[in-house]
């Protein structure tokens, strides 16, 4: 495929990189001189230099009729641009446009999308609020990720020394604990990561991803940590930008009786954001001034989240509160070189809003016509795939036991009517079911292929 | 400044008050009242003057002139003045019942103003048409003469706003309509709706039509004017003090709710954060009398304490001022709370008068964020009003309201110790007619008046009213040079 990026920051890097590693042709187009000339030297796609919402520019990386381009990716940190150069490429033919959005209020609804005429929009703090989110509020999990927008997701749990399942496999903990409405769909103990097989019994130390409803979530998490079993009480969040915003009003909204404190350095912004948001504690200040994180009762915080727009400093913001066991320290980065450092740094959790953006993107390239919805969970390499049975597939009407799916692909939640269930071996799959299927990102074609969606 | 402007606008609103009177003289003469003549000589006579200076001003205006326009400065003038010019046209039918001119212009002011403070030592010696008039000034002055006259006289269109600013009784004016004259109508008509309500009610409850229509006039202006010199305590009746005491707290909501309420949202009043302040305010100061002075042993029926109370509350809160018992044989606690309740007055936009519960409301809530800041020196945080955020300037301009409030009660105390009153007196009687109230404590208190006091403390007075039912900063500007300068 012949596939156009507009903007090489660090999203149009991470894709142009990871699209011409997957065989893709790539253009790159972007104004600054140096990053055009940087990406040129490092990677195998070609340049143009330019602003990228200009015909002109856009018809030199082949945006014009009969072009042969493919897709459109815009990814420049101005909505404007963005939102040209996809209005020109849609006009010129281009059958697929992709644009990443900074004002939230055009992904509040699909409909902007729609109107646009652009296949897909996304803002990457939106979903990361969401994520966030849920890390503190089920403040064991190590990792989370969405299924059926929020109704269910996987999460990431390590085993404790003292958790009631230490020492029981897999089978034995589906006989002690029927009503648990969880699959265990992959494990990490130590170098390794594999899809456990019922034999598999849990050890200390292993990290279990877990899929579940998101009501069951609070049962599950005690099964594997009992002591940090603790409501969400204060969170303070430093940076008062996109990211950190949205995160605090989801928590006051959805978290009952959370008092939330956002610090912000720029006086005119917490302002605005104290006008915006009554219940949040808004404290113009620095995050790296010690004695007033103390002040703001850090030390007894259980949720400590540092989205500022400077890497360096959320990571060193966020190790600062790291100071016990009952504080959840998240640390928001933007650069790839942090995934190098993930188990190293003393903070709880990296998220980085540039490999959301990028995976969304990828995901949509790599399944363009795909009937679901997908979701990576990139730590560890796998894929979801939610997708409608449709009269006629080969799987409606039989055991889940009796399909013989091949190792490494489960199915892991079902939804039928309004219902979501995540079903044991004898559910009988019927007509109408969406389900969600779980595979290593190897195994999702074979997956795919098992299931007949294309 | 546009000088012709305020001519011709200050002689048309002269000409309203006049044509008021002269309305007021034309029921004297149906009625067969034997002050017509007083009446119809005096309003035809302001009329006359009134009308010649309003052609004067109207024939000036050249071809070429640019069309009418107000600025901030003149609407301050306007206003001032259209006050003044009324209260003394309103003061002409006075001087012939034998009051000297300073007791008739204070009698005047006290009833635009909506004050309810009066020098008349005996109230049914005057003569029924004089007495109507008496009470149709607190009815013109409680809506407001300027937003009668933004009804009524068309020319005035978009450039009134900053008239309307200057008048009304809210440090936040809002517009119902996207039209100014169709605000104001609307203004009037529920005000009208209230009166005509409240006098059905009292003519309902015994009361002689005549007295009903004229408590009606003095309750929804929020003014304290009765036709007896016992106030209400004269009719003795339980229904018409519950009547007096449901209308004044109506009075003393802010109108817009109640237009809201009319036009079908029936719960416009609860959800407003002002609203359930000023009933609060109500409920617990009702309360407290009541608990205080059945407990003090006052050998009177409970119902009629609580009767008491509740109208004491609501008399002093929404600034009406009428009279139901001596509150001075109350016990000290109660004297002292309605001295506070004094400093409230009623709802923002309403007809009473005082600082107002949701100025009270900010100041409370500014503090309360200071006090918050104290604790955390970083926390930034803003006033809200009903959820709402608002500007710092609004918790500013209100800071500002305060001091003036408290300086001029200050200094105006100061003079009238200086003329011999003594303190108490002075201080509630100051803050009586600054709140648009009525009686204080002391020797101005419910039972007496301020017939007592020498000619200079009357204009001191009669000044307090005026700038108190303007809200201090419209009439003050006219002592700012800035203001006449060409």
């Amino acid at each position: 495929m012949k596939v156009v990026i507009v903007g090489a920051g660090n999203v149009g890097m991470t894709l142009a990189r990871t699209l011409s590693e997957d065989a893709h042709d790539v253009v790159v187009v972007d104004r600054n001189e140096d990053l055009a000339t940087r990406i040129a030297e490092e990677l195998d796609v070609s340049v143009v230099r330019g602003n990228g919402s200009r015909p002109d520019v856009l018809a030199q990386a082949g945006v014009v009729k009969d072009g042969g381009v493919d897709v459109l990716i815009a990814c420049t940190d101005r909505d404007e641009t963005n939102l040209m150069a996809c209005w020109l490429a849609k006009r010129a033919g281009v059958p697929r446009v992709l644009s990443r959005v900074r004002d939230l209020e055009f992904t509040d609804t699909p409909d902007w999308a729609q109107d646009l005429g652009i296949d897909v929009m996304a803002s990457p703090e939106r979903s990361l609020s969401r994520e966030i989110a849920s890390l503190l509020r089920f403040n064991a999990a190590v990792h989370t990720s969405e299924l059926f927008n929020g109704r269910a997701g996987s999460f990431a749990f390590h085993v404790e020394k003292d958790s009631p399942i230490c020492g029981l496999s897999l089978r034995e903990l589906g006989q002690k604990y029927p009503q648990l409405g969880a699959i265990v769909v992959y494990v990490e103990r130590g170098e390794d990561g594999f899809v456990p097989s019922g034999e598999w019994t849990a050890q200390e130390g292993d990290v279990c991803f877990v899929v579940t409803l998101h009501e069951r979530v609070t049962a599950i998490q005690k099964l594997f940590d009992v002591e940090r079993q603790k409501r969400l009480s204060r969170v303070i969040i430093v940076g008062g930008g996109k990211l950190g915003t949205n995160l605090a009003k989801r928590l006051c909204s959805n978290v009952p009786k959370v008092e939330t404190t956002l610090v912000e350095k720029n006086l005119e912004k917490c302002e605005r954001l104290a006008r915006e948001f009554p219940d949040v504690k808004v404290i113009n200040g620095d995050g790296m001034d010690s004695d007033l994180m103390k002040q703001l009762g850090v030390d007894k915080a259980n949720g400590v989240v540092a989205a500022t727009s400077n890497d360096e400093l959320n990571v060193i913001i966020a190790a600062l509160a790291n100071i016990n066991e009952n504080v959840k320290t998240v640390a928001v980065v933007r650069k790839d070189v942090y995934k190098e450092l993930e188990d190293r740094l003393p903070v709880d959790v990296l998220v980085n809003p540039n490999r959301t953006l990028a995976n969304t993107f990828l995901r949509y390239i790599r399944y363009p016509s795909s009937a679901g919805m997908l979701s990576l969970i990139d730590r560890i390499g796998a894929e979801m795939l939610e997708f409608l049975l449709r009269p006629g597939n080969p799987a409606v009407g039989r055991r889940i036991m009796d399909l013989n799916l091949p190792r490494g692909i489960l199915i892991a939640v079902i939804k039928r009517g309004g219902k979501y269930l995540v079903p044991g071996g004898a559910e009988t799959l019927q007509e109408g079911d969406v389900i969600s299927v779980f595979a290593m990102s190897e195994k999702m074609p074979e997956a795919m292929h098992f299931f007949k969606v294309d | 400044m546009n000088r012709r402007i305020v001519f011709l606008l200050l002689a048309l609103i002269g000409a309203i008050v006049a044509g008021t009177m002269f309305a007021a003289s034309l029921i004297a003469a149906v009625c067969h009242w034997p002050d017509v003549q007083q009446l119809l000589k005096w309003s035809l006579g302001a009329l006359g003057v009134c009308g010649a200076i309003a052609m004067a001003a109207f024939k000036k205006r050249r071809k070429n002139d640019p069309p009418e326009h107000i600025t901030g400065r003149e609407a301050f003038v306007i206003v001032s003045l259209s006050w003044v010019i009324a209260s003394v046209i309103g003061a002409l039918p006075y001087t012939g019942c034998g009051l000297t001119f300073t007791d008739a212009f204070f009698e005047a002011m006290s009833g635009f103003s909506t004050t309810g403070a009066s020098i008349l030592t005996n109230v049914e010696s005057l003569s029924r048409g004089v007495l109507l008039w008496r009470s149709l000034t607190h009815w013109l002055g409680g809506m407001g003469i300027i937003v009668l006259c933004l009804a009524i006289i068309p020319f005035i269109g978009g450039s009134g706003i900053e008239l309307f600013k200057a008048e009304s009784p809210t440090p936040i004016p809002e517009k119902l309509t996207p039209r100014l004259s169709q605000t104001a109508l609307y203004l009037w008509l529920v005000y009208i709706l209230l009166t005509v309500l409240e006098t059905i009610a009292l003519k309902l409850c015994g009361m002689s039509f005549y007295d009903a229509v004229n408590h009606a006039f003095a309750t929804m202006a929020t003014g304290g004017f009765s036709t007896r010199n016992a106030s209400i305590a004269a009719f003795g009746s339980p229904a018409v003090e519950w009547v007096i005491t449901v209308f004044m707290f109506l009075a003393g909501v802010n109108f817009t709710l109640h237009f809201l309420f009319l036009r079908g949202s029936f719960g416009a009043y609860f959800a407003d954060d002002e609203f359930r302040w000023y009933a609060g305010i109500t409920l617990i100061v009702t309360a407290l009398i009541a608990v205080c002075a059945a407990g003090a042993g006052m050998a009177q029926p409970l119902s009629q304490t609580i009767r008491h109370a509740a109208f004491q509350t609501v008399t002093i809160l929404t600034t009406t001022g009428f009279g139901v018992t001596d509150t001075l044989q109350w016990p000290y606690f109660v004297h002292l709370i309605l001295l506070l309740l004094m400093f409230i007055g009623g709802c923002a936009g309403s007809t009473g008068g005082g600082m107002k519960v949701l100025r009270v409301m900010v100041l409370t809530r500014s503090v309360k964020n200071d006090m918050l800041r104290t604790l955390q020196p970083k926390r930034v945080l803003c006033v809200r009003i009903g959820g709402k955020p608002q500007e710092n300037d609004l918790v500013r301009s209100i800071l500002a309201f305060f001091v003036m409030f408290m300086i001029l009660l200050g200094v105006m105390s100061l003079a009238l110790t200086w003329l011999g009153i003594d303190v108490l007196s002075s201080l509630s009687g100051v803050l009586a007619c600054l709140s648009n109230i009525g009686p204080g404590l002391g020797q101005f208190g419910p039972v007496s008046n301020y017939a007592a006091v020498p000619t200079c403390g009357k204009w001191i007075l009669s000044f307090a009213m005026l700038v108190g039912r303007l809200e201090i900063t419209t009439v003050m500007m006219l002592f700012m040079p800035s203001t006449w300068r060409r």
